[in-house]
């Protein structure tokens, strides 16, 4: 939602670490974050401050499942899900950067390739397939859209 | 005559005497008896050498600088067993510069032998404040991190804490619970080891008074 950011972070995990010096936070283990709409489950998540004490960005990567996180834009909006074995949340710019395995969920929209960046606020989103390195499964590495036309363009 | 003379001779110094062992008793009574102080303390398995009422002990490094400080209301030391029992002890550790790096409190304490190994025990609280933070301060400084638990066990020579009970932790950031410990004083990296829940929010944290330092070290 438009105030998710300005909500408190919670955070759950089994065990973490931090180190105030560095302006880190380091949680590991069934990690599950909240912040309004905002959820996110991964296996480990970083946590990087600022040296005014504000939360910079957080990271956090999938072990052997994927990272998940889902996000409500506005109350009439469908739900977006994301998943990736790696997701950076920059709270700054308000954007999601989804990287290997990543896929995104609009509605009935989806979106699948190597990287997948998605502005919060303005749901503009952008998508990276793989390069020739990358694409060692000789699949076909490129990025992955279906889109479904609005109820309007249905109906006709 | 001379009988009721000497008679009340006898009846006056017998007078003045009962009136010396009232006042005697009742000196006594108030003096703080060894066995009131302690009767709260559990049995110890051996005979305690001294104690100490509302003491602070100081230590200094090499370079005479101050480096530890130990308040307690009341302090019994047991040779045998090399353990000092504490009552409402308070710890401070003091940094290279001299000015109060973490400070710790709790209802009762236990120091075993070489002096450098504390347990505290029930409503352990932990402050640390950043250098910056005191000596900006006049009166008072802003804590950077709280931390409160039932029970804590200090290394103050690798300046050290652990336990495995229930914890809290606040900072300006936000709040932490978990169950069990690890922290290192120095690099300030702290360790939770199971059901960590954290909630950033921004804190206010208490004060800490600037009174704790003293006035050697303040004026430096």
């Amino acid at each position: 939602l438009e105030n998710d950011a300005q909500q408190p972070i919670s955070v759950l995990a089994q065990n973490a670490e931090f180190n105030p010096d560095q302006g880190t936070a380091i949680y590991t283990g069934k990690v599950e974050i909240e912040q309004g709409s905002l959820r996110v489950k991964a296996h480990k998540v970083t946590v990087y401050r600022r040296s005014d004490g504000e939360i910079d960005k957080i990271i956090a990567e999938g072990l052997n499942d994927r990272v998940y996180l889902q996000q409500q834009p506005k109350p009439e909006d469908p739900i977006v899900k994301a998943y990736a074995m790696k997701i950076d949340y920059l709270a700054s710019q308000q954007q999601v950067e989804l990287t290997h395995q990543a896929e995104l969920e609009n509605g009935q929209d989806s979106f699948s390739g190597e990287r997948i960046r998605y502005h919060l606020q303005s749901k503009r989103i952008q998508a990276w397939g793989q390069n020739k390195t990358q694409n060692e499964q000789s699949t076909d590495g490129r990025v992955k859209i279906i889109l479904f036309p609005g109820e309007g363009e249905q109906a006709q | 005559m001379l009988f009721g003379k000497r008679l009340k001779k006898r009846f006056i110094s017998l007078i003045g005497l009962m009136a010396l062992g009232v006042a005697v008793h009742f000196l006594d009574v108030q003096r703080p008896q060894s066995f009131d102080l302690f009767s709260d303390l559990p049995d110890a398995p051996s005979e305690p050498d001294y104690y100490t009422v509302n003491s602070t002990f100081l230590e200094y490094n090499a370079d005479g600088v101050l480096s530890r400080s130990l308040r307690s209301e009341r302090l019994l030391h047991y040779p045998d067993i090399e353990e000092t029992a504490l009552v409402n002890p308070e710890i401070i550790s003091y940094g290279s510069t001299g000015m109060p790096q973490w400070q710790a409190m709790a209802n009762s304490g236990l120091v075993e032998g070489d002096g450098s190994h504390f347990q505290l025990n029930q409503n352990v609280i932990v402050w640390q404040i950043s250098a910056e933070n005191l000596s900006d301060a006049t009166i008072e400084a802003p804590v950077d991190m709280q931390l409160s638990t039932e029970q804590l066990n200090i290394d103050m020579d690798k300046n050290q804490v652990t336990t495995d009970k229930a914890i809290k932790i606040i900072t300006q950031e936000g709040m932490t619970s978990a169950i069990g410990l690890f922290a290192d004083l120095t690099t300030n990296q702290i360790t939770l080891k199971n059901q960590v829940k954290s909630l950033y929010q921004k804190q206010s944290l208490p004060l800490i008074q600037r009174t704790n330092v003293p006035e050697s070290q303040q004026d430096k």
